[in-house]
């Protein structure tokens, strides 16, 4: 129902001409990541009848704090549990190490299995989990994304609402039926919006991009998988998927909300109730960087070209991360204030659309720059790009450009974890990623560290140590 | 309440009399005046008008230090005359483009390094400008906005550049977008001759031809504060938003607007009617609130460059739209009021909660029927715009399922509707709908944003915020009879537009320009 209220407002208006960005914020930017870890305290200290064990730590927003626990499970999943008692509300998310990165051969199984979780549970069919999801209220879902298979509910926590919310959300997590049925439709929706993406060129040019930076490496495919992959997953697959990696040692599980110490730990008790323990998948093997620079061009008949420029980036525990987020923003983050903003756009006027952004997954995500431009200026879009990049490189920021970004970045800190759902969104990468618990504690502390010398040299590291991937659609 | 600050000043002077020699006691008294407003509950909405006709609209929300601050314009794309279409968008731009104190790029600066973040948008209703800051900087956000609202600087090559952005704006998101063309080419069919016919954006070749005296126009005759109104949300004292409004906005003058001209759709070209409706410069009197809230007013538009060719639609009709594209996607519009557009309230509010019925959740009936049951729709989806400015469409979206046809899915949208027309809606459905609207309503308190966005989404139109709360009340109302009724009345083939993408392959790819 939610996404029905966010598609209501931006209908309502048709569409936005907005004049930065579209709406939605995009999880893989860093510097979005970064505005999901606020912090946030509540104004009265609830007093716990049992103690937890596990850590207590805390999430400051601005100077008020918010308790943080943290506890595994018998069989090794990791909790995290926020209270905030300002609204009546509940965030739910457990998150598995079941993303595409383990697909295999099989490209689209996992975001598949995972697409298929709410089609049948126990005894009960499609239809009446979502009866009964909807009737009390309540907001379910399941995405799969690279690294991560995610089962979500946002809930009232009038309990007996909550209480038949999580009893549901049980069954779905540990009774999946896999119908038949269901897996025949599921599959041929899937198709169908694989073929859909082929005609978003945006889309296409980031899919490409992936596919040449990544050859025949985890990360490579689309999370929805090619077509003739698709075709040949079986429900068989998927239920091996499902027992392999929906289990509880590969699990981190995600409350943020007004409940008790006690009510958190009764929940997540339920939830895992006949789970199995399993085992953590086997890691994945480190990114191995292209021998070759690549040029590569599709057609596509539009009026205008989308590029995708770019090389591997990090992840999260890369020791230079804060210089690379500092950076990253005075490149091309997410903002109107940019370096290719302000070049490829506000004095070119080539582009509505122009950014830099790293997505960071448990190995090595890219690090690239995005524009669109009418098809016969892609040349001198493209020039102008790589002079902004390579000007960085060798020349760094200005002390004012770092002193601006800083400002930014802490400032707006502060500002970013203004909801449950963006405090729930944090813990979900700093719990799946393992970040220390005082990760958003120490964030703006860290960022003021950063220099220009430090950012001018992890980015000329980066680009000058590897070979460059070019993707072009268009005419 | 309307807080009227004239009116809590003339109770201050008698007051001060009678305690002239405790002023202590008139201490606490002037506390309890101001109080009484703030000892309303959270939820509540505090409204202050200026003297130029600005309102100001803040709701408290004090989670965390941070503040929602947005100033909505009442004008949008459906204020464009022919020939003008995308002025609005385009002048949206341009007002990040600098004024005299703030030249070009400062303004973006100032509210980045203070920690915020910012953007803009144009609809079809109205035109709005946000920012997201730190509750303490609450100030530089009505400081930057009275600013430009007065002082904006049209610079010619500043201009030059900023249409070639919008033109590649417009090629990102529609020419290039074979849904967004179906939807364009749905408007177009569906509301030819009214504000709602072209898009937002504009038509490509209105955009190439603008001259920086249109937006200089455009900018003059709307951007006033009788025509705006600003909405705050958070760690905010309603008091101190206002002083904060008189100081930076109190001063700009008004100015009168232009006179506006209603059309009305599908009647005899000699019988169209005129309404004027001019903004008043003074403050909104607690009559005109409450009428505002009781009686909505249709807001009319000019139109006087269009050539007026309305025809009663007898049948439905159909555009198809021939692009590259590879899955085929069909929207039914049925032409409908709005809780704007008529005095049959409950009509909307029934509207509202057919587009629930058909596509709210998993358990809805596009989704149990059509994409799971006999999987003739591979997505479905319905859309009614309670909250437009004037009369709209309902829509009803879908691409087919694997071996299903265009004509097929038709059919089976077609099913449903004869469904809701000929069956009674089991209360059952009904209450899983009004718990869903309750839920969300909760959930959205979440977000800063969006409650500032439900209070101008209203305010925009004419409408007063309240009406948001008594949204879900209105809804459970509704009986199952009256939804039916709606239904009969409304989804019936002389109202009907179809739009359907037919994919082309690249060697017939048109091209768009």
């Amino acid at each position: 129902m939610i996404k029905k209220l966010v598609i209501f407002f931006f209908l309502l208006s048709f569409s936005f001409m907005s004049y930065g960005f579209s709406f939605s914020k995009t999880f893989n930017n860093i510097e979005s990541f970064l505005s999901r870890h606020n912090v946030f305290s509540t104004s009265k200290e609830e007093k716990t009848s049992e103690a937890l064990e596990g850590t207590d730590a805390h999430i400051l927003v601005g100077s008020k704090k918010a308790q943080l626990k943290s506890w595994n499970t018998k069989n090794g999943g990791q909790v995290y549990f926020v209270k905030i008692n300002e609204l009546p509300i509940l965030d739910v998310r457990v998150i598995f190490s079941a993303g595409s990165a383990y697909d295999g051969s099989k490209k689209g199984l996992a975001a598949l299995t995972n697409n298929l979780l709410e089609d049948g549970a126990g005894e009960l069919d499609a239809d009446q989990i979502a009866e009964e999801f909807d009737r009390l209220g309540a907001d379910f879902s399941a995405d799969a994304s690279q690294d991560m298979g995610v089962i979500s509910l946002r809930c009232l926590t009038r309990q007996s609402v909550l209480d038949s919310a999580i009893k549901l959300m049980h069954q779905v997590l540990v009774n999946p039926t896999f119908p038949q049925k269901a897996f025949l439709r599921e599959k041929s929706r899937t198709l169908k919006e694989i073929i859909a993406q082929k005609q978003a060129p945006s889309i296409l040019a980031t899919q490409y991009f992936y596919k040449k930076l990544y050859g025949d490496q985890v990360y490579a495919s689309p999370v929805e998988g090619y077509e003739n992959t698709v075709n040949k997953i079986t429900r068989e697959d998927a239920i091996k998927f499902y027992k392999k990696y929906y289990v509880e040692r590969n699990s981190v599980i995600v409350i943020v909300g007004d409940i008790s110490n006690d009510r958190a730990k009764q929940l997540v008790d339920t939830l895992f109730s006949g789970l199995p323990a399993g085992n953590k998948p086997t890691p994945l093997t480190p990114i191995k960087p292209k021998t070759q620079a690549i040029n590569y061009h599709f057609d596509y008949p539009s009026t205008q070209s989308y590029l995708a420029l770019g090389y591997l980036g990090i992840t999260y525990n890369n020791p230079n991360y804060y210089a690379f987020v500092v950076g990253n923003y005075i490149l091309g983050g997410d903002g109107l204030v940019s370096r290719l903003f302000d070049a490829v756009r506000s004095r070119n006027g080539l582009a509505y659309s122009v950014k830099s952004q790293f997505d960071i997954f448990q190995q090595q995500g890219p690090f690239y720059i995005t524009l669109q431009t009418a098809n016969s200026q892609i040349d001198e879009a493209l020039n102008v790009a790589n002079s902004v990049l390579n000007d960085f490189i060798v020349n760094g920021p200005t002390e004012e450009e770092l002193s601006n970004a800083k400002k930014h970045i802490t400032g707006s800190f502060l500002l970013k974890l203004d909801s449950n759902a963006d405090i729930a969104n944090a813990l979900v990468i700093s719990g799946f990623y393992h970040l220390p618990l005082d990760f958003y504690n120490t964030y703006c502390q860290k960022i003021n560290e950063v220099t220009s010398d430090q950012i001018k040299k992890v980015f000329y590291d980066l680009v000058v140590n590897q070979k460059k991937v070019v993707v072009t659609v268009g005419g | 309440m309307c807080q009227d600050r004239d009116f809590l000043r003339r109770k201050d002077r008698s007051m001060f009399t009678m305690f002239k020699k405790n002023l202590y006691r008139l201490f606490l008294l002037l506390l309890l005046i101001l109080i009484v407003p703030l000892s309303a509950q959270a939820k509540d909405v505090y409204e202050y008008n200026l003297r130029n006709g600005l309102k100001i609209f803040v709701k408290v929300d004090a989670r965390a230090p941070v503040v929602s601050s947005q100033i909505w314009y009442e004008v949008g794309s459906g204020y464009e005359p022919e020939g003008l279409t995308g002025i609005s968008h385009v002048l949206e731009h341009m007002m990040f483009q600098g004024t005299k104190r703030y030249p070009k790029g400062v303004l973006t600066q100032l509210i980045a390094v203070h920690g915020g973040v910012q953007n803009a948008m144009t609809t079809r209703d109205y035109t709005m400008y946000y920012e997201e800051l730190p509750a303490a900087d609450l100030a530089l956000s009505f400081k930057l906005e009275a600013d430009r609202m007065q002082y904006l600087l049209l610079n010619q090559k500043h201009f030059e550049k900023e249409l070639e952005v919008i033109k590649e704006e417009r090629r990102l998101r529609t020419d290039n977008n074979p849904i967004e063309l179906t939807y364009e080419n749905f408007y177009n069919t569906a509301f030819v001759g009214t504000p709602y016919q072209h898009p937002i954006i504009g038509w490509m070749k209105d955009i190439a031809s603008f001259k920086l005296s249109d937006v200089q126009k455009w900018y003059d005759q709307w951007y006033v504060p009788n025509n705006a109104f600003v909405v705050v949300v958070g760690d905010v004292n309603p008091i101190q938003v206002y002083w904060l409004a008189k100081k930076y906005f109190g001063d700009i003058p008004a100015k009168k607007l232009p006179t506006l001209q209603k059309v009305i759709e599908r009647k005899a070209i000699s019988n169209q009617e005129i309404i004027q409706h001019s903004r008043s410069a003074t403050p909104l009197s607690l009559y005109s609130v409450f009428k505002k809230y009781f009686n909505p007013e249709p807001v009319s538009i000019t139109q006087t460059e269009k050539s007026n060719a309305q025809v009663q639609q007898m049948s439905s009709q159909e555009v198809v739209v021939k692009a590259y594209a590879k899955l085929p996607f069909i929207i039914m519009g049925y032409k409908v009021p709005v809780l704007n557009s008529t005095n049959d309230l409950w009509q909307a509010y029934a509207l509202m909660e057919i587009s629930a019925i058909f596509d709210a959740g998993s358990s809805s009936r596009f989704s149990k029927d059509l994409v799971r049951g006999n999987q003739v729709a591979a997505t479905a989806g319905a859309f009614y715009p309670l909250y437009g400015r004037l009369p709209d469409a309902f829509l009803i979206t879908g691409i087919p399922g694997a071996g299903y046809s265009i004509d097929s899915l038709k059919k089976a949208f077609l099913n449903q509707i004869t469904k809701l027309q000929t069956t009674l809606v089991p209360q059952e459905e009904l209450e899983r709908v009004k718990t869903q609207l309750i839920a969300e309503k909760i959930f959205m308190r979440d977000s800063i944003f969006l409650q500032g966005m439900e209070i101008g989404m209203l305010e925009s139109i004419g409408l007063s915020w309240r009406n948001a709360d008594t949204l879900i009340q209105h809804i459970e109302e509704i009986t199952p009879k009256q939804i039916q009724e709606v239904a009969q009345q409304y989804f019936i083939p002389q109202n009907l537009t179809m739009a359907i993408l037919k994919p082309i392959s690249t060697a017939d790819s048109q091209q768009f320009e």
